[in-house]
């Protein structure tokens, strides 16, 4: 076999002897990244094109198609305008069904040195489709990108709107993460987006007769990579191995401030129980059900989970339990806020509102003292059992509350669980769950006997006002309606197509 | 209410949004084989949620590892790292901490970086040695390293986990790499069943597929090789893997324009430099000198690159320097430095053959020797052995070598294939002068 040697190799070599070892790109150096983003004009679609080469598809371009990475060079200008051209029939770009045909009015090219020295490449257009006689009234901007088809990079999509336009939607946000391929993220949740395809619907003024001259291009103005990581860094892994034992009284303190901590934590089920006992005027003994079935339910939901995890983590994927258990508590409170609101609305349980809510109030006590001695009296109990039947805080209603606040297993409780599970000491770690639920209830039934007095406060200073007799149930039961739509909203966003 | 799920700063927002999405139409996916991109993405949104959960963040550098199965992308190798670091941060310990564990030894493995892998996959299994995964990673490892009892090991014992039909894929290649190619074959045809049935599109099954081509071309059956490549193609279309296997067969069967527009596509999903270097015979093949030497500088290129990003293409490029008479010095210095992370028969014979190339055929005996060990039916060690025993002018050995290669694949290599034919020519007529 004869010897090949592209000269090309010896000025690699020089380069590489000369640089010395640099920065790769932070895509990987085979990456091709590209960038669009799409402005709906009053005239025209506008799209600023950019397209980041990594070293390797840069030592392509520059073998295969004469290129010599030099700004200014000969060269460049000709192979830009080609490019251009050739990336123009790569996008697709169609308003109300139709294509329009793509005018490149500026371009830009530059070098950044990649790994070594080696050059990269940065190239910006900025394409123009003029939307001429297309109708007025909402119309739908369908956009997509063929060029390099499955090539690994950062593939990102922004849509905006110009002076005279209105958005009615867009599938592609309207800022973009990676300062127009300058400065590519590198934090774990920010991983490449992949996107190709866009869609917008849009309204747009129709020009007056005098028509302004065209805008002059904008400049395209690229700007080099920011930062230079290297995935490559490999430190060691530290791996804690802590004493197996420890004392078990203040383990299952720790276990059960740790629940009291995080129900402390924002968003935790807190608003719910608040909005149903002040929205229902419920009591202390309420608001203690309330907190006893959250615990149980979160005690099995941990278990629960923690077996699934444990033991059938092959069958069983946690991130199709996930949904399905938020989904179904974020319903459950859906519906149980849209019952009562209907209920309330109706009127219906109204007269029992107002029995039960009365019955608090007269007793005789001065109103300083009342609720102390009401909460102490024994007579509490069996007024509260009297209400059972038909009061709004139906215990059906309080127990499907506290499951559904409780059932979605907190990770930190998991962990809890995990870890002793993995130390072969299953029974502790089943009490240190009980410890941790009870630590979460506790907090919760607190947060729920100080609703219940301020929701008597209230009561005592506008005791017959419509706003507490009315609004106030009609908001608290909307805003639970709505909190149970949210939750279950979010536990469905990972289905939403793109 | 769900505890915890609403943690985060963002989480109301992301919640109307979601629920605007619903109210807008938009219809919900729930198939079976969600894209990895998706998979990928709802992991996120559970780590952004619990900045706290080991699991989730297990979970999220799993999707990470697939990922840059399927894109060849490395850096998702670096995001599956860190998310890994910082479950085990999370939680040290336990089942959870060995997920995260066996996680690092794949990202260990897939940058070469063997010993590592193996000790990580050891580390998993001394936290859950229940665990099947470390098994496997560890066997993998084990396999470069050149310990193949020790591989052969761990598979029975992730066999043993996993069921009998979990270790299929890894068992066909190593009996095929001891020599076995039958036992192999049939293996590996269980497990693409297995995959196939499992999932029927997507990488994991695209893999399999493509093995089971590879071993099928090993055995000389091209026909055989061409389908188990459109199948894979029809499971993960673009298939970069299936791509050039499907090249390779097409270049074997004289058809080069194929081979080099399969080879083309498959550059254009992942350039890596077998591609690259095999796309330049083709052009040999076909007489168009320019555009092979393109492809071969495009090669060399590559291999300098991967040397300043500490990347994986020794090997590769030791072979490739070799096979095309460039810069033999290197290829042995190349050869050698790969020989110290792993011994396992491969690299054995890229020295055995970077040494050849150097004109030191007599010390290239002994690791020829080494990558024969096993009896791999091998028609490229074969040549090799052949034609090293050729310059040793013991020419009934590398008769029988050069032989058996051919017989095992008349058209194992694009232009090696040839010289194979060429040299057993020469011996014959050699051997005819000689008593």
């Amino acid at each position: 076999m004869s010897a090949r040697r592209a000269p090309l190799l010896a000025l690699v070599g020089a380069v590489l002897l000369a640089a010395g070892s640099a920065d790769a790109h932070p895509l990987g150096n085979f990456s091709i990244s590209h960038y669009a983003a799409i402005e709906i004009q009053a005239d025209a679609i506008q799209i600023r094109y950019l397209i980041d080469m990594a070293e390797i598809p840069t030592f392509q371009e520059i073998q295969e198609r004469g290129l010599v990475a030099e700004a200014g060079h000969p060269s460049v200008a000709p192979w830009l305008a080609r490019t251009a051209e050739t990336l123009a029939r790569g996008l697709r770009v169609e308003v109300g069904g139709r294509r329009l045909p793509l005018t490149a009015t500026a371009r830009e090219i530059i070098f950044p040195p990649g790994a070594g020295g080696l050059p990269t490449l940065k190239l910006g257009v900025v394409y123009r489709a003029p939307l001429g006689d297309t109708p007025a009234g909402a119309l739908e901007l369908r956009y997509a990108d063929e060029n390099f088809g499955d090539r690994a990079g950062w593939k990102e999509i922004v849509v905006r709107a110009g002076a005279g336009v209105t958005l009615a939607s867009a599938t592609a946000p309207a800022t973009d993460r990676s300062g127009q391929l300058s400065d590519y993220p590198v934090d774990l949740i920010n991983s490449p987006p992949q996107d190709l395809a866009a869609r917008a619907t849009f309204s747009r003024e129709i020009a007056t007769t005098a028509t302004a001259p065209p805008a002059p291009a904008p400049p395209v103005d690229l700007q080099p990579n920011r930062q230079a990581s290297s995935p490559n860094a490999f430190a060691d892994l530290i791996v804690r191995r802590e004493p197996g034992a420890g004392i078990v009284v203040v383990a299952l303190l720790v276990a059960v401030a740790l629940g009291a901590f995080h129900a402390l934590e924002p968003g935790h089920g807190k608003t719910v129980v608040a909005a149903y006992l002040v929205g229902s005027r419920g009591t202390v003994r309420h608001a203690l059900i309330l907190g006893l079935v959250v615990t149980a339910s979160h005690t099995a939901g941990v278990y629960l989970l923690g077996g699934v995890t444990f033991y059938a983590s092959q069958h069983v994927v946690p991130e199709r339990l996930y949904p399905w258990l938020s989904l179904g508590s974020g319903l459950t409170i859906a519906v149980l806020g849209a019952v009562m609101f209907l209920r309330r609305f109706a009127g219906e349980g109204h007269g029992h509102d107002h029995d039960h809510h009365g019955h608090h109030h007269h007793h005789g006590h001065p109103p300083d003292h009342a609720h102390t001695h009401d909460r102490a009296h024994s007579h509490t109990d069996a007024h509260d059992g009297h209400d059972h039947g038909d009061a709004p805080v139906s215990l059906r209603a309080l127990v499907a509350l506290g499951v559904s606040g409780g059932i979605i297993p907190c990770p930190a409780a998991l962990v809890v669980l995990l870890s002793a599970l993995s130390m072969q000491r299953v029974g502790f770690g089943l009490v240190l769950i009980v410890a941790f639920s009870v630590g979460l209830a506790a907090v919760l039934v607190i947060i729920g006997v100080l609703m219940v007095y301020a929701g008597r406060l209230m009561a005592r200073f506008r005791e017959d006002g419509p706003w507490i007799s009315r609004w106030l149930p009609l908001t608290s039961s909307a805003v639970m309606t709505l909190l149970g739509l949210g939750i279950a909203g979010r536990a469905m966003v990972p289905w939403i197509p793109r | 209410m769900t505890p915890c799920r609403a943690r985060s700063a963002g989480g109301a927002a992301r919640g109307l949004l979601a629920v605007a999405a619903l109210v807008g139409g938009v219809t919900i996916a729930w198939g079976q084989d969600r894209s990895t991109d998706q998979i990928v993405k709802f992991h996120q949104l559970r780590v952004a949620a619990d900045p706290d959960d080991p699991l989730a963040h297990n979970r999220l550098a799993a999707a990470y590892v697939q990922k840059a199965r399927e894109s060849g992308d490395l850096t998702y190798y670096g995001l599956a790292e860190t998310a890994a670091r910082r479950s085990v941060v999370l939680l040290p310990r336990g089942s959870s901490a060995a997920a995260a564990t066996t996680t690092l030894a794949v990202v260990h493995l897939a940058r070469h970086e063997f010993t590592e892998a193996l000790a990580r996959a050891r580390e998993a299994l001394d936290l859950n040695p229940v665990e099947a995964a470390p098994h496997a990673v560890a066997g993998d490892a084990l396999v470069e390293l050149g310990d193949y009892d020790a591989a052969a090991q761990a598979y029975a014992r992730l066999a043993g986990l996993n069921g009998p039909r979990g270790a299929d894929s890894r068992v066909a290649y190593l009996r095929f790499l001891q020599g076995d190619a039958t036992g192999a074959v049939s293996a590996m045809r269980r497990a693409v069943d297995v995959v196939g049935a499992a999932s029927p599109t997507g990488e994991p099954t695209a893999w399999t597929r493509a093995q089971l081509g590879d071993l099928l071309f090993q055995a000389g059956d091209l026909a055989g090789a061409d389908a188990a490549y459109r199948d894979a193609l029809a499971a993960a279309p673009g298939y970069h893997r299936a791509l050039a296997g499907a090249a390779r067969v097409h270049g074997a069967q004289g058809r080069y324009r194929d081979a080099a527009e399969r080879y083309q596509k498959a550059l254009a999903v992942i350039p890596l430099p077998e591609y690259a270097a095999a796309l330049g015979d083709v052009y040999t093949r076909m007489g168009r000198g320019p555009d092979a030497s393109r492809q071969y500088a495009l090669v060399e290129y590559i291999g300098r690159l991967s040397a300043l990003n500490k990347a994986v293409y020794n090997r590769e490029l030791a072979l490739f320097y070799a096979d095309h008479d460039l810069r033999l010095p290197e290829a042995l210095a190349l050869a050698r430095a790969e020989l110290q992370a792993r011994r396992d028969i491969y690299t054995q014979d890229v020295l055995a053959w970077a040494l050849y190339k150097n004109g030191r055929p007599r010390e290239a005996l002994e690791p020829m020797t080494q990558a024969l060990r096993l009896g791999t039916r091998d028609a490229r060690l074969l040549f090799h052995a052949g034609m090293i025993h050729r310059a040793l002018g013991d020419a009934d050995t590398a008769r029988d070598y050069l032989g058996r290669a051919l017989a095992l694949n008349a058209r194992f290599h694009l232009l090696h294939a040839d010289v194979a034919a060429r040299a057993l020519a020469d011996l014959g007529r050699a051997g005819v002068g000689r008593p």
